[in-house]
């Protein structure tokens, strides 16, 4: 599994994700994503920095939100990639929330999703053993300008209301 | 006594095939290897696998030794083609399609300058171009082996192509049932040269074509893509074609033309990135009329577009409106929304909606149940409550955007001081038959002297809704010379020329006799919404068009509908209710019940302004007595009726006994 960003370039990825075996006892350091139910019972205060939050697509976004100022990165995962509800998490993070770290796709996504992915605000993914970063460049690559939208697009962003 | 065939359909072309003795593929059923029941397992194992880049949905069926014949009625039909179309059954695959090169399409010089469907610019058809490049992409993958049919299937739904029971069916979008007669040609175009030479209107306003090859779709998107078509989002767990009043922006009665609202949905909602990969389909439908054609509250959203005492637009909400497997008659959710906050509510009902649908269980993941399970008022809080939230300027249509998206519709230059006496017309309607036409298949237009007119895709006996390439460019012409190049598709699965001079209407039915297309029944109980059924749907559990055929061919005396009046008689072949059987006056719903195709009839459903909910009246009626059946239902109303009683309304007023007395006797 590799990792790339918004612009499907393979990054490092240097984050330690959390393992099914071991979660309960783990000694927190830094570079480490801890499910969010996890790190509710904790001290927010005494958290180690940088520091990831690892969502489940029936996570309500709200629990989050007292946890948001003390996360550097919030993996959202997809159990299924016909399973959309990761996307509202990440819509809901980034647009009524605002955070600005980085939003990471895990789990069961293909390369046609990218585009959704990024628009909903994911800053990088961890791609599926079986569809390995080469298969994640867009097969029209967007131009700098972005690939055409239809008029209504072109007018909410003129307008500078987002065209989502 | 039964043996085990394997069947499959073929990867490229969908043709349906039979795993023969040497482990090939054969189209002819006779070749079929035959296993005993046991044998099975051992046969059956690692075929899914080797075969996966040849063949899909491979699986046994059982067959009758005796006969050869499958077991399943489905198989039956399967490997036989269609019943209602022996013209078509047992073509070998390379007779059932034309060989190229093709001659240009009709968009290389077919234009409709007039007709009142949203202009595309050069980066709107690009943005089309663009999809039918990537869905050519994703087919080689496929074909080469990269996409699983798991992976696959998806991304296809995605563009309106499944696989149903003889081979792939591609669904087009005409967003609202708004089309050019340039793109009806291009229409034509593709049944002629990619299929099998006609076309079936669905009741979302869509057309589908019924024998595509896979390795033709990314050419029929392409050719799709000139005339600023598509099928983006007519399948798959997404927001699907908006439908609206198939007389919008006509219709005399109409306060606001729900044109420019659908399409504003329509390119919001495509490729939107949150909400493709819904718990399941999502349908919205809108109106700008005080009679609702468009059924909006069994939609998952309907709207309702009116002005305040103001003169300002805006709607009204409903939402968790749908038929299926629970059918639910929406509830209100917004009593006034202003155009400015359009997409804001509807985005906020998808992110509640999109968070909150259950994904455990197909039957339940639609919004109707989601409201059902959190109480109403629960849900509307939610969605205030998303709504309230949003960024203040996000996704806000202004003034300004409005106009724009205004502006990409042409109004129809219709003519003023036209008389509005019927004077000539009617002089020239000696003829009963154009009379009895003209009162049924015509509507009161906003403009003096014009009329909207319907043409039947009803013909006794006919197959609803289906219409063959020649038809389609007979109606193309029809719209150029009398309707400024202009076409509908209503969801009862008819056309409609919107804008026709009432002076004409005489002359444009002389041509619509000669065309065949002149059947005056609309509304009446031969204008019979049926889904495909059996015959062609790989979800169906009965046959729907045959029952429909002789349903309409009894009634097909032209006298005996005119008497019997407007009765709605929809038929679906399976739950899922595609023919809207809950919402008509008279519903009928396909089963099997052991191997046999029986018929559960609802009364009282309607889709209009006091929408309700069919009820069924007793137990299924077999197929062989389903004509008779519904010949009892009708002559209890006539017996039953006060004068210009509706059906529906002497349902409404005395219930379903007279009517279960008349189909199943006393008791």
């Amino acid at each position: 599994m590799a990792l790339i960003d918004s612009g499907a370039r393979e990054i490092p990825d240097t984050w330690i994700y959390p393992s099914a075996e071991h979660t309960a006892e783990v000694v927190l350091e830094s570079r480490m994503i801890i499910p969010v139910s996890s790190l509710l019972a904790l001290a927010h205060e005494a958290l180690p920095r940088p520091l990831g939050g690892y969502a489940t697509p029936d996570m309500a976004p709200d629990i989050i939100l007292p946890l948001l100022p003390y996360l550097d990165l919030v993996v959202v995962e997809f159990p299924r990639f016909r399973d959309g509800r990761g996307f509202t998490i990440a819509q809901t993070l980034r647009k009524r929330y605002g955070f600005e770290g980085d939003i990471r796709a895990v789990g069961h996504i293909l390369p046609d999703q990218f585009a959704a992915l990024i628009g909903c605000g994911f800053s990088t993914v961890l791609t599926p053993t079986d569809h390995p970063p080469v298969q994640w460049t867009p097969p029209l690559s967007p131009s700098s300008e972005g690939p055409p939208r239809q008029l209504l697009h072109r007018l909410m962003t003129q307008a500078g209301k987002g065209g989502e | 006594m039964e043996q085990i065939v394997v069947t499959a359909n073929r990867l490229a072309d969908g043709v349906v095939v039979w795993l023969d003795r040497e482990g090939a593929w054969s189209e002819i059923l006779e070749d079929a290897a035959r296993f005993a029941q046991d044998d099975m397992p051992a046969k059956f194992e690692g075929l899914g696998e080797t075969h996966a880049s040849f063949a899909v949905d491979i699986r046994a069926v059982p067959i009758a030794t005796e006969t050869g014949m499958p077991s399943a009625r489905r198989e039956r039909l399967r490997s036989t083609g269609p019943s209602i179309r022996d013209d078509l059954q047992s073509a070998s695959s390379s007779d059932r399609w034309a060989t190229g090169p093709h001659p240009a399409p009709p968009s290389t010089y077919s234009q409709s300058p007039y007709a009142g469907i949203y202009r595309y610019d050069e980066y709107d058809r690009q943005f089309l171009r663009n999809r039918a490049a990537t869905f050519r992409d994703q087919v080689n993958r496929r074909l080469l082996g990269e996409l699983s049919e798991d992976e696959f299937k998806p991304l296809r739904l995605m563009n309106g192509l499944y696989l149903q029971l003889h081979g792939y069916m591609l669904r087009v979008a005409l967003p609202y049932g708004v089309v050019s007669a340039a793109q009806m040609r291009q229409l034509a175009y593709v049944a002629r040269y990619y299929d099998r030479g006609y076309g079936h209107f669905t009741t979302r306003q869509n057309i589908q074509f019924n024998w595509p090859r896979l390795q033709d779709v990314p050419d029929i998107l392409a050719v799709l893509a000139e005339a600023d078509l598509h099928c983006i989002q007519t399948s798959g767990n997404c927001v699907r074609n908006v439908t609206t009043d198939h007389f919008a922006g006509a219709a005399a009665e109409e306060l606001l033309d729900p044109r420019l609202y659908a399409e504003i949905l329509r390119q919001w909602s495509t490729d939107h990135p949150e909400f493709t990969y819904l718990p399941r389909k999502f349908k919205i439908a809108i109106t700008g009329s005080p009679q609702d054609r468009a059924a909006i509250r069994v939609h998952d959203i309907g709207i309702i577009g009116s002005r305040n005492a103001e003169g300002e637009a805006g709607f009204q909400i409903f939402a968790g409106g749908g038929l299926g497997r629970t059918p639910v008659v929406g509830i209100k959710v917004r009593n006034w929304l202003p155009v400015r906050d359009l997409l804001r509510y509807v985005e906020a009902i998808l992110r509640v909606y999109n968070a909150l649908g259950r994904r455990d269980n197909i039957y339940k993941a639609r919004i109707k149940i989601l409201i059902r399970d959190m109480k109403s008022e629960t849900f509307i809080a939610m969605i205030e409550d998303e709504f309230a939230a949003l960024p203040a300027e996000h996704n806000v249509l202004g003034d300004d955007i409005i106009a724009a998206m205004a502006a990409r519709f042409t109004p129809p230059p219709l003519e003023s001081r036209l008389p509005d006496t019927d004077s000539r017309d009617m002089a020239e309607a000696a003829d009963r038959a154009f009379r009895a036409w003209r009162k049924t298949n015509t509507h009161p237009h906003k403009a003096n002297g014009y009329a909207s007119v319907v043409i039947s895709l009803k013909p006794a006996g006919g197959i609803p809704g289906d219409i063959s390439a020649n038809e389609m460019d007979a109606v193309a012409k029809l719209a150029d010379s009398y309707s400024f190049g202009e076409i509908r598709v209503s969801h009862e699965q008819n056309l409609i020329l919107p804008h026709v001079r009432k002076d004409q209407l005489n002359e444009l039915w002389r041509a619509l006799v000669d065309a065949r297309l002149a059947t005056g029944n609309i509304g009446l109980v031969t204008d019979i919404i049926s889904c495909p059924g059996m015959d062609y749907c790989a979800l169906a559990t009965a046959r729907s068009i045959p029952v429909a055929q002789r349903i309409a061919r009894h009634f097909a005396d032209p006298d005996l509908q005119a008497l019997i009046g407007p009765v709605d008689l929809n038929i679906s072949g399976c739950i899922n209710a595609c023919g809207h059987h809950h919402v008509g006056h008279i519903g009928l719903l396909g089963v099997d019940k052991n191997g046999e195709e029986v018929y559960q009839i609802t009364l009282g459903g309607s889709g209009e302004e006091q929408a309700s909910i069919g009820a069924i009246i007793g137990p299924a009626v077999s197929s062989d007595r389903i004509v008779e059946a519904i010949d009892s239902v009708i002559k209890a109303y006539l017996a039953h009726r006060h004068e210009d009683e509706r059906f529906l309304d002497t349902y409404r007023r005395l219930g379903s006994a007279p009517f279960k007395e008349a189909v199943y006797g006393v008791n």
